[in-house]
């Protein structure tokens, strides 16, 4: 949309595959009543929204400058941006405990560790709308946590979004497949 | 190019697993404010030593979208942490975890 081209068929077929998927994924049809808060709800979209939008401005950064210190300078501006909303003084008075720093620990590995570093190294290689599809996989990650280690019911609807989303996925690797297999018959 | 389509693969598993991670903190007692900063003290740390690691060299082009991207990050984190503990159909089943599991 930014750089003002209509999107091609096969990443405009990946995106509804994708929305039909993350719409089943999570869960609103195929529960017998609506038990999620709206405000949940919202802050969700909101939060989509800007992972959107970092996703696009990772896009844009330099391929010059270092993964690692891409993702340093975005963690103290966010660390910095976190720690002003929350303000979470119970950590001077005696909040800090070893199970606060473990949760903390893995939080910080799978929250801005691998993710933050992650992104900063491939997404100015495969792209800024490659990357939003790419990062799709979060869905079917988080369901399938939720089932296997916090015994969540997933619905068969939820099953079906999953591998919607997965399939979406596919779709849009779908060309560069086969760019690969054509490169090693010509090799 | 693989390589770094499965990168960014394997950022959005992360960030997917995420919510668990946040749900059983969320049930062991800690607010949303306490795991967040726990996750950005320690994630801050983790990559200041990464930083100290690495023999590269600082460049600060294009320095103005870590700015906004930073911003954005830290945005995803507050309201994503904030939606998984408004969500709370699935919470009983953390409690459930955490009284059998983790002690």
């Amino acid at each position: 949309m930014y750089h003002k081209k209509w999107p091609d068929l096969k990443t405009l077929l990946s995106v509804s595959v994708l929305l039909i998927g993350t719409i089943l994924a999570s869960g609103i049809i195929g529960s017998e009543k609506l038990v999620y808060d709206p405000l949940g709800i919202m802050l969700g979209l909101i939060s989509a929204i800007c992972f959107a939008m970092y996703i696009f401005i990772m896009g844009k950064t330099s391929g010059e400058v270092p993964a690692v210190h891409k993702s340093f300078y975005m963690v103290t501006i966010a660390g910095v941006l976190v720690l002003i909303t929350f303000s979470p003084e119970s950590l001077l008075h005696g909040g800090l405990s070893f199970e606060w720093a473990l949760f903390g620990f893995f939080l910080a590995i799978l929250g801005n560790i691998f993710p933050v570093l992650f992104m900063a190294i491939g997404v100015p290689k495969v792209g800024a709308s490659m990357g939003t599809i790419l990062s799709s996989s979060e869905l079917p990650a988080a369901v399938f946590l939720s089932a296997i280690v916090l015994h969540e019911a997933i619905y068969v609807a939820q099953w079906a979004g999953v591998l919607l989303i997965l399939v979406g996925i596919m779709i849009s690797q779908w060309e560069r497949v086969g760019k690969n297999k054509m490169k090693k018959k010509a090799a | 190019m693989w390589k770094y389509v499965l990168l960014v693969l394997a950022a959005g598993c992360s960030l997917g697993s995420l919510s668990t991670i946040t749900k059983i903190g969320i049930a062991r007692g800690f607010s949303v404010g306490e795991l967040l900063a726990g996750q950005f003290i320690i994630g801050w740390l983790i990559l200041l030593i990464l930083l100290l690691h690495s023999k590269q060299k600082p460049n600060f082009k294009g320095a103005k979208y870590l700015l906004v991207g930073g911003t954005m990050f830290g945005c995803v984190s507050i309201f994503y942490t904030l939606a998984v503990s408004k969500l709370p159909a699935q919470l009983p089943y953390c409690f459930c975890f955490s009284s059998r599991g983790l002690d």
